[in-house]
């Protein structure tokens, strides 16, 4: 592709609403484009993929978080009812 | 109000204030061991230009500096020695975590099957510490990306400490468990979907432990109460069985955990709609394609006796500034991302089909 084929056919895509599209074409043409936009291009998709680890963290930590309250909530539990048999023990005993 | 302890609690603090001004002076290398490094003097010299300090940058080539050239040296080094050290960061940073990033993003795993790890290694991290120096909003933003990296490894990490004491006290399989947790491992999602799908691991084992529970409390006092707590208890647990394994059913596993988890929809990067309308109503003025072409025009006639003045790496850096400055002009300082980025190569394009080199 010509370069200006690349940046009009870009700047097409730029205008629709389909963000996959515009990463797609522009690691399929990479290599058509000069050495520094080429770099400006992979530069550009390691902030996507720390954005998306960034995103994919927060999910993990949101599970962890979920999974360390259940087990806290079950805990408790666990405590109260240990409590409560011995009451019971000390009323049988009595 | 005691003035004389005012006054004193006042000179203190600018005492404070200069010390950490001094100090900040008094980091890293002198200017002789700057400049004695080819790469750190490169750097430097891209600095000063960006401190408009560009007739400083040329003496300094020449070896034509005089007392207060150096003293502007001085002054200038220690700021330029912390955006070294900045810089240095992000591509240790990166570096050290390459592969890892790599995974994340189906466009570089592509990249690394065409061009290979080494040439996306000289890129990405071995070009970091240039492109920080002349794209100084960009190493501000990745900074940050950075730094939440970071933050959000480490607060994994202590969660995955804090389960894994829990699965030890309740006797349950936690290497399994963390193993499942450690979603950038490739085979997790298997190792998941044989948790949940099959014997239930954990889970099951907690819901049995739940029945044992259930049974004592139908004989004491309080039993509604607790079995209510149980059953809420219960409830987080097979909700979370839930997410993962319908998560598990779509092959984009991890951005639908997410969307599971936080109950939303994978967010949508709100930069691709500000870029997009930025796009469209961006027109280049022929007042600023003038502007510019007389800068750039001046630079190559400064620069017309340097022999070190690559024109054609000259004008590249000066679209790319220029693009940069659209760029911020448009959406806003400090912002970056990747449709910005794309935004900025596109309008460097079209500034340079306008911008005699």
């Amino acid at each position: 592709m010509e370069t200006e084929e690349l940046y009009s056919t870009l700047s097409r895509l730029m205008e629709g609403d389909d963000q996959e599209a515009v990463k797609k074409f522009l690691i399929e043409h990479i290599k058509e484009f000069s050495e520094r936009d080429r770099e400006n291009i992979l530069t550009a998709f390691l902030e996507d993929a720390l954005d998306k680890e960034n995103i994919n963290d927060k999910a993990l930590l949101d599970f962890q978080n979920k999974a360390i309250a259940a087990f806290k909530r079950l805990e408790a539990e666990k405590a109260a009812l240990e409590k409560q048999d011995k009451l019971l023990e000390i009323k049988e005993n009595m | 109000m005691d003035f004389a302890k005012e006054f004193e609690k006042r000179q203190d603090k600018t005492t404070e204030a200069e010390r950490a001004e001094q100090e900040k002076k008094e980091k890293g290398p002198s200017v002789t061991e700057i400049l004695a490094d080819d790469e750190k003097s490169k750097f430097f010299l891209i600095y000063l230009e960006e401190q408009e300090e560009g007739e400083l940058a040329h003496k300094l080539l020449e070896g034509n500096l005089n007392a207060a050239d150096r003293a502007v040296l001085e002054e200038k080094r220690g700021a330029f020695w912390e955006r070294l050290e900045q810089a240095q960061k992000i591509k240790d940073s990166v570096g050290g975590d390459l592969e890892n990033i790599i995974k994340v993003s189906p466009e570089l795993q592509q990249e690394k099957k065409t061009a290979g790890i080494a040439a996306l290694k000289k890129v990405l991290v071995d070009g970091s510490i240039s492109r920080s120096f002349r794209d100084p909003a960009w190493m501000e933003v990745m900074s940050k990306k950075i730094e939440d990296r970071e933050l959000g490894k480490k607060a994994i990490d202590l969660n995955n400490q804090i389960i894994s004491e829990y699965c030890k006290k309740y006797n349950l399989k936690e290497e399994e468990f963390a193993a499942t947790l450690a979603l950038d491992d490739e085979e997790s999602p298997e190792a998941l979907k044989e948790l949940i799908k099959g014997k239930m691991g954990f889970f099951r084992k907690i819901f049995t432990s739940h029945a044992e529970l259930e049974e004592m409390a139908d004989t004491i006092d309080r039993r509604e109460a607790i079995k209510t707590g149980l059953a809420l208890a219960e409830n987080d647990l097979h909700e979370l069985a839930g997410s993962l394994h319908e998560a598990l059913q779509d092959p984009r596993a991890e951005q639908a955990l997410a969307a599971h988890i936080t109950g939303e929809n994978p967010p949508k990067d709100p930069s691709f709609k500000e870029s997009k309308a930025a796009l469209k109503s961006y027109e280049i003025q022929d007042k600023e394609v003038s502007a510019l072409q007389e800068v750039w025009d001046k630079k190559k006639e400064a620069n017309k006796d340097n022999k070190s003045f690559d024109i054609d790496e000259e004008y590249g850096s000066f679209i790319e500034g220029a693009a940069e400055n659209s760029v911020q002009n448009k959406v806003g300082k400090g912002k970056g991302g990747f449709w910005h980025a794309v935004f900025k190569l596109i309008t460097g394009h079209k500034l340079e089909k306008k911008i005699e080199k």
